[in-house]
């Protein structure tokens, strides 16, 4: 019981709980720090995972920039939405024209009367010798609507035109919405398929990340089982490996920020200049640096879900006490 | 007061074998036993059941009062630094210099810096290495690197201190060194258990000595 005591050997010292804290804050800073050190230290196998891990973000990140660039030049691309309506015979087009601006769903109104569209079907088709053979003008009124963007879905187009139809000076509405109706499932399978490869992607980079991390887990076995027998925790163990998944997918990250730039920049030109060739000023897709910086935290998440799969199951399979009995 | 009691303790492995039966012993507070048995015997089970590295099949057993059966596996790793190991082949991390590879059972346990470097340094006194902490461990000679590793399992103060086959890669001049410091831990108040087939040896050291055979208990000479 009272045994001679040694300098070392005196009562065990408690310590407090802001030592604790304090000593739970180095280990993360350290193996922050240390395992960074051990991805430089091995630089080949470190290049070669974090280029796979970039070329597998990059293409994504592209897809999203270049998507988002497309509808922020929407109106270069995007033709306006027009409904004709053909109005009776000795209806007052002029009147009506007034009172559908007034409509809440209504841009813009063009009327244009039967004289009007027989000189531009002249002009447009090409017979007008045949035309000026014609002893009557056979030719409707006809007012032309732009509908307001916030109302130019399939529906709500639809509903309008059902609208229009119902009064009684037209006699006809025709709506051309098909290739809004095609354009927009192209888009959404575009869409679809874009998302559908990236989120293959990120599982593959979740997949390269583990793997790596597996393998560093093995080659550090002795010293997983010897801070094991001292009484390691858990999350004490997982640390370092946590970090290094992490440093991977953040400087993978980074290095897509860096290929995205260049892949960019490089389209951009040409498109640019292409451009300007018919005078067109166009938003460039370009990575900006916040989203450059979500892109590496990003990816760097990944690593964290990569390596915390990859630790979890050597754990489990290596050194998990059999259960209480 | 007992440090360590087996109970009727049973071993059984997942794939059937059965390592150990019935084995009963106790070791007092600042004791040094010795373990001893042939090869298979079933010496670094009774190791691993007090590291809980393994969980015994039947029987209890206690450490320092506590039945090992309410200590649940999360909160095993607590009860781990509470014992000092040391292994054949010394396990040393050649990544890190003598001083890291000491301080390792303090940083997990969550030491302050300035109180790892004051019992790191006491601890290379003890093992006469005082120079040696800024050295590598894979250019020390066996016997250095033994004694490096004991420092390791005494810096935290065990309560209990365990070996398995300490000297075993050693020629008898050094194994006769190792244990001597293993005789001053024991002198200076550190419970101590020893497993070596090297029976000489065992015997030379004039400290108790549990027999193994077979997974059974055979002889105990209860000093
Ligand atoms: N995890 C395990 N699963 C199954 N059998 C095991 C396991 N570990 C050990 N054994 C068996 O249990 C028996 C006792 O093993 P143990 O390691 O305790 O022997 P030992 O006395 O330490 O021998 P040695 O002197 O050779 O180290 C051996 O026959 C061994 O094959
Ligand atoms: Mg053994």
């Amino acid at each position: 019981m009272k045994a001679p005591q040694h300098p070392s050997h005196r009562k065990r010292r408690r310590r407090n709980f802001g030592d604790r804290i304090r000593a739970w804050i180095r280990h993360h800073y350290t193996q922050c720090y240390d395992s960074l050190l051990r991805i430089v230290r091995t630089p080949v196998n470190s290049v070669v995972t974090c280029l796979l891990i970039a070329i597998a973000i990059v293409m994504p990140t592209i897809f999203y920039i270049c998507t988002d660039a497309l509808q922020s030049n929407e109106h270069y691309w995007r033709e306006p939405i027009t409904l004709s309506l053909f109005l009776h015979p000795q209806s007052n087009g002029k009147n009506l024209a007034h009172h559908l601006q007034q409509l809440p769903e209504v841009k813009t109104v063009k009327y244009i009367d039967a004289e009007q569209a027989l000189a531009e079907f002249k002009a447009q088709s090409g017979l007008a010798d045949m035309i000026e053979t014609l002893s009557y003008n056979p030719l409707p009124e006809v007012i032309e609507i732009e509908p307001t963007a916030d109302a130019a879905t399939h529906q709500q187009l639809a509903a309008l035109k059902n609208k229009l139809l119902a009064l009684k000076e037209v006699a006809q509405v025709q709506l051309d919405i098909e290739w809004l109706q095609r354009f927009q499932q192209l888009v959404m399978l575009i869409e679809r398929i874009g998302t559908l490869i990236a989120l293959l992607l990120l599982a593959a980079v979740v997949l390269v990340i583990s793997s790596m991390v597996h393998w560093i887990i093995s080659n550090r076995r002795d010293e997983i089982e010897i801070i094991h027998l001292f009484g390691a925790s858990r999350a004490f163990i997982r640390r370092p490996f946590i970090y290094t998944g992490f440093w991977y997918g953040f400087i993978g990250g980074g290095i897509a920020w860096i290929f995205a730039k260049l892949i960019l920049d490089w389209i951009s030109a040409s498109l640019h200049n292409l451009l300007a060739l018919y005078g067109h000023t166009y938003n460039l897709a370009t990575i900006t640096p916040l989203l450059g910086l979500q892109l590496m935290f990003g990816t760097a998440l990944l690593g964290v879900v990569g390596s915390w799969i990859a630790v979890v199951r050597y754990l489990r399979h290596h050194i998990e006490l059999p259960v209480n009995l | 007061m007992e440090m360590i009691r087996f109970n009727d303790v049973s071993m059984r492995f997942a794939n059937g074998y059965q390592a150990l039966y019935d084995i009963n012993f106790t070791i007092e507070k600042n004791e040094m036993v010795f373990l001893t048995g042939h090869s298979g015997a079933g010496k670094s089970t009774i190791l691993k059941l007090i590291l809980l590295s393994e969980r015994a099949t039947r029987g209890q057993i206690w450490m320092h009062g506590r039945n090992l059966r309410t200590v649940t596996s999360k909160r095993a790793c607590y009860y781990r630094r509470n014992i000092g190991t040391v292994f054949q082949n010394n396990q040393l991390l050649f990544d890190r210099n003598v001083y890291d590879n000491i301080a390792l059972p303090l940083i997990i346990a969550g030491y302050p810096q300035t109180q790892i470097a004051r019992r790191v340094e006491a601890v290379l006194e003890r093992v006469a290495l005082d120079d040696y902490a800024t050295r590598n461990p894979m250019k020390l000679s066996a016997g250095e690197q033994q004694r490096v590793g004991i420092a390791r399992a005494i810096v935290n103060n065990p309560l209990l201190l365990i070996a398995d086959e300490p000297t075993g890669n050693l020629d008898p001049d050094l194994s006769d060194s190792i244990m001597n410091l293993f005789a001053h831990l024991h002198d200076s108040g550190t419970t101590i258990l020893i497993v070596s087939h090297d029976l000489s040896l065992v015997q030379k050291m004039q400290h108790r000595v549990i027999t193994l055979k077979n997974g059974r208990l055979t002889g105990d000479t209860l000093r």
